[in-house]
């Protein structure tokens, strides 16, 4: 029956070009703007080389003390000493603690006057085990060597082009903000669109003079989620009980997922309203970009049923029912909506190929990950806005052509039930 | 025992303003196999009628039995089910799917029968073989004539095998021997057993059924 419906969709687009045009046009701009919005939030949070495990790291990133004595409250990142405190949870398979995001600091080679500035981050040991960078030479500086506060470096290859040449780079000198370091491995160029793994220079956290830290807390399997929180929770516990009247909560840990929404609490509860909040608004931006184009092509597809009036007369004069109706209407505005669905993935791909640095605030020759582009969701997502819409836009012609009799539908009597 | 029995019902046409008796507690019985013509002047209701019996709309009062079963009186989903197996019709003005091509319009009552695609084909060559259209399953309507258009229709509405036939001036809109030969196809199905009901203007085909019923005003005269 399908197969029927399908060719007279078809035939249908053929029929009516101008009607088709714009109901495909229009479904298109309207799934544009979602999938800009899906798809940026994909790419933010897309498990692939060198993030490969970013599905089952958790982000923990600020904390809030307060001291009830003092009547004083103060939040921030996690401080060097309860990052060390956290670094001992025993669920996750793996901790790393690192510096909140990245710097810019000025690099040259020793004894030269002028230096550039690179994107530097500042890691620990397991952070190497966490991701998989492409190494083009070297090897990654271990834990001991962190905790030693020994100075070695890794580069990405083009930092190494820029300051070595073709010369090979391991076991030369680089000075980062005055300060020496070794360097022991060049990993391959990283999009700036992967937000822990992305850098051009990557030093030891304990080389530099930082207060604020993030923990990225691998689980064995997302199963593991409650497992840690319940941890952190626990240390939390023990904390407060032993430095009373000193309270601390921790925000998170959070998946990459939700760290993209950048929601902001000073308490539990607070935590909790806001992330409803974001979700809430969320869903309705996207309910209200989809509603506005809906009622648009409503009267499109109510057009468009209206001159199909006496066809549904004789279908049901042959035997359909109002359900078998109203299932037809629906799939062929759903093949309309398909074709305007993948129409606007496309432009959406051009909206944020060519508007990248704006939207997904990295620079414009940034290269983004095929795989975010082209993904197993982001096609889910197309498919389920698209009937979302078709819904909305031929939900109630389809209802008000299956309603009506056979006699008033023969006749072309549109106005009567 | 008779395959249609109407028992005096009455059709009324309701608007705000006005309220107009399309049917005036009509009563008939057509036997199984018989050819019956409705003959009378616009507006009588003879349409009307053809649409009740056809349980295309329901009577304001009254009973309609098909085949012993009273069919008036059916939810909306059984009725759909018994009109696909128990009646065909064929229209004056053909109403076929315009988008579809001769096979898909005739094959339009099996596929909402469980009736597969490939048995859908054949019954459907089958028909448009009876009725001299087995050359045109591809066409679309807008490439056929009249004549053919009224030949698909009544491939249509025979493909499901029902036991009655109902027909709106099939010859209305065809020259005259277009409609001698639509008039012979539906003598040859009577033939074969499918009763017939007509809705008819022109006197002489209506001498060519078995009966003629007549209509004025919503009345049934004899």
């Amino acid at each position: 029956m399908y197969k029927v419906y399908l060719k007279q969709a078809v035939a249908l687009l053929r029929q009516n070009p101008f009607i088709s045009t714009v109901s495909v046009v229009g479904t298109a701009l309207a799934i544009m703007m979602v999938m800009t919005l899906i798809v940026t939030q994909e790419i933010r949070t897309t498990t692939a080389a060198p993030e490969i495990n970013s599905d089952r790291i958790l982000t923990m990133r600020v904390q809030y003390l307060s001291d009830t004595a003092r009547n004083s409250m103060s939040g921030g990142n996690i401080s060097m000493e309860n990052g060390r405190l956290l670094k001992g949870l025993a669920t996750p398979e793996l901790i790393s603690i690192q510096g909140v995001g990245t710097l810019e600091q000025p690099v040259n080679l020793p004894g030269e006057t002028s230096a550039r500035n690179y994107t530097i981050r500042l890691t620990d040991g397991n952070y190497w085990e966490m991701f998989r960078f492409k190494w083009l030479a070297g090897r990654p500086y271990g834990e001991e060597e962190v905790d030693a506060g020994v100075a070695d470096a890794v580069i990405d290859s083009r930092v190494s082009r820029e300051l070595f040449g073709e010369a090979d780079p391991i076991g030369k000198t680089i000075v980062v903000s005055f300060r020496e370091y070794r360097v022991t491995g060049v990993v391959d160029v990283v999009s700036p669109v992967f937000p822990n793994a992305y850098s051009r220079i990557w030093l030891p956290y304990t080389t530099q003079d930082i207060t604020g830290m993030q923990l990225l807390l691998l689980a064995r399997d997302r199963g593991d989620f409650p497992a840690i929180d319940r941890e952190v929770r626990e240390v939390e516990y023990n904390f407060n009980i032993a430095n009373a009247p000193k309270t601390i909560w921790f925000m998170g840990p959070e998946s990459r997922k939700f760290m993209s929404l950048e929601v902001w609490a000073n308490d539990t509860e607070g935590y909790a309203r806001a992330k409803k909040r974001t979700l809430a608004i969320r869903g309705a931006v996207i309910a209200f970009l989809l509603l506005i184009p809906a009622v648009n092509l409503a009267g499109f597809s109510l057009a468009r049923s209206r001159k199909r009036t006496m066809e549904i007369g004789i279908r049901k004069a042959f035997g359909a029912r109002r359900g078998v109706i109203m299932v037809q209407v629906l799939f062929e505005n759903f093949i309309t909506s398909l074709l305007g669905g993948f129409l606007g993935l496309g432009l959406s791909y051009a909206v944020i190929l060519t508007s990248r640095a704006w939207l997904l605030d990295i620079p414009s020759g940034s290269e983004i990950p095929f795989r975010s582009l082209f993904s197993v969701p982001v096609f889910l997502a197309v498919l389920l806005f698209s009937l979302i819409l078709n819904l909305l836009s031929a939900g109630i012609p389809a209802y008000r052509s299956s309603a009506m009799s056979i006699v008033n539908c023969l006749n072309r009597n549109d106005n009567k039930k | 025992m008779s395959i249609i029995s109407v028992e005096q019902i009455t059709k009324i046409y309701r608007t705000k303003e006005v309220e107009t008796v399309a049917l005036d507690n009509v009563s008939l019985e057509i036997e199984k196999g018989e050819f019956v013509s409705i003959m009378g002047p616009s507006g009588c209701g003879k349409s009307t009628l053809l649409n009740l019996v056809g349980l295309l709309d329901v009577p304001s009062e009254g009973k309609i039995i098909i085949n012993g079963t009273e069919a008036s009186s059916m939810a909306d989903r059984k009725m759909a089910s018994f009109r696909n197996s128990t009646l065909g019709f064929v229209f004056q003005s053909f109403h076929l799917i315009n988008s579809l091509n001769v096979l898909d319009n005739v094959e339009l009552p099996l596929l909402y029968r469980k009736v597969s695609e490939r048995a859908r084909r054949e019954k459907a060559k089958e028909v448009l073989e009876k009725v001299g259209l087995s050359h045109r399953t591809k066409h679309y309507p807008s490439q056929l004539s009249g004549g053919q258009c009224q030949r698909v229709a009544i491939a249509r509405a025979i493909v499901g095998n029902p036991a009655i036939l109902l027909a709106d001036e099939p010859t209305g809109n065809l020259d005259s021997s277009m409609g001698a030969e639509i008039m012979s196809i539906l003598h040859n199905l009577n033939s074969e057993g499918t009763t017939i009901v007509m809705v008819t203007h022109d006197e002489r085909k209506a001498r060519e059924t078995t009966r003629t019923i007549r209509f004025f005003d919503g009345h049934r005269i004899n």
